[in-house]
């Protein structure tokens, strides 16, 4: 796979995400409303809020990640893309391929509101929880474009997507969360997250590969 | 040269096809007929190394695939769909060169969904003269397509075959291209 052809890949899904934004609309719309909607269920005691927020923002954060998820792969086998693109290129890339683009239309905008979820929220370490945040998302777009090539060609779809993905994502949180609190373990926890990144980074491409592969075989 | 001993493959379980042997040399085309569910697509797919089979395939890379489905982006310019095609075969060619062999020219800027069947095959074949390989597989190319575009069609694939491409094409109507070979799958 060349640099031109990922790029084309990344800008055609950019442009396919620009041409229907409804979808980065919904995933905006479902952090704001779920970041909104908490307050009036648990009070809005400023240090309470500040004491659970980052866990919450973090947690409604990665579940607006997770809306539309399925989509990664799904349009491009359904209408013959991927076969296309199989057929020339292969698949190793196409992971950490859909992962980036899935990073630039879901997380990245997610994390732009995140400031803002800071300050409704009294968040005293706000740049901390944006750094823990940075680092741990490359991992959750990995492992959520993996589990979507995983559940290519199923009925289930989105919700297989959320039911493999989910349990991976309980270290990253524990170690996002060490890392925003500050104290003595904050940079290990830091590093850790660097190193859940190499690691999504350098097996998951193979495994989606795999992933990908069976399911143009039953197509 | 395309080598194929006793290839043979499974589909949902079955065997869609008797072991098959052939042989084809660059600038040949081989036609590959059969009833539904015949295994003329599986046979394709196999060849382009998209289903795993058994039996003895040598085959010069790259391979064209063009399947029943298009791969085209109904929410994409039929341009944009094409400039992702030539970035795929890291292809110089003009656009407008490509979509003119099929009279289609007017249509770059138009949005996919907007097109009729027909027309979107005019993309889908257009899309043979933005790449170049030695190995060309076509599913069914002539299907939507009216006299005028199966003429431009048997055009394409002449010139392709005087590049000494090969191609290998499954296709049920009349086809009226000189072929090398013919496959009747029972």
């Amino acid at each position: 796979m060349t640099f031109r052809l990922v790029a084309a890949i990344i800008l055609r899904d950019i442009r396919l995400n620009m041409a229907g934004p409804w979808e980065i609309c919904a995933t905006l719309c479902f952090f704001i409303l779920i970041a909104i909607l908490f307050p009036f269920a648990i009070g809005d005691d400023p240090l309470l809020l500040s004491r659970i927020g980052a866990g919450i923002g973090f947690t409604v954060l990665i579940l607006a990640s997770l809306v539309s998820l399925d989509h990664v792969f799904a349009r491009d086998y359904e209408d013959g893309s991927l076969d296309l693109i199989a057929a020339r290129a292969g698949t190793t890339l196409l992971v950490p391929v859909k992962a980036l683009t899935h990073w630039l239309t879901r997380i990245l905008p997610l994390l732009i509101l995140l400031p803002l979820y800071g300050l409704l929220w009294h968040q005293p370490r706000l740049g901390a929880l944006l750094l823990a945040v940075l680092l741990a998302s490359p991992a959750l777009s990995l492992l959520g474009v993996a589990g979507a090539a995983l559940a290519l060609g199923s009925r289930l779809g989105a919700l297989l997507v959320m039911l493999l993905v989910m349990p991976l994502y309980v270290p990253i949180v524990i170690f996002a969360m060490a890392a925003q609190a500050g104290g003595e373990q904050a940079g290990g926890a830091f590093w850790m997250l660097v190193g859940f990144d190499l690691l999504a980074l350098g097996t998951l491409p193979w495994a989606g590969r795999a992933s990908i592969g069976q399911a143009i075989r039953f197509s | 040269m395309l080598e194929a001993r006793d290839i043979a493959c499974q589909r949902a379980g079955r065997i869609p096809f008797a072991p098959l042997s052939f042989t084809l040399c660059p600038g040949e085309a081989l036609l590959v007929t059969g009833a539904n569910g015949s295994g003329k697509t599986s046979l394709l797919r196999l060849l382009a190394g998209l289903l795993p089979g058994e039996g003895s395939l040598n085959r010069p890379e790259p391979v064209v695939y063009l399947g029943h489905r298009d791969g085209l982006k109904r929410e994409l310019s039929v341009s944009d769909n094409l400039s992702f095609w030539r970035a795929l075969w890291n292809d110089r060619h003009e656009l407008d060169a490509a979509l003119a062999l099929f009279g289609i020219a007017p249509l770059k800027e138009r949005k996919v969904q907007s097109l009729s069947a027909g027309q979107r095959k005019r993309v889908d074949l257009s899309r043979l003269a933005l790449c170049a390989a030695p190995l060309i597989l076509l599913d069914e190319p002539n299907e939507h397509l009216d006299d005028e575009g199966v003429f431009q069609l048997v055009r394409l694939l002449e010139e392709l075959r005087g590049r000494q491409s090969i191609l290998v094409v499954a296709a049920h109507g009349h086809l009226p291209l000189a072929f090398s070979a013919r496959v009747a799958l029972s």
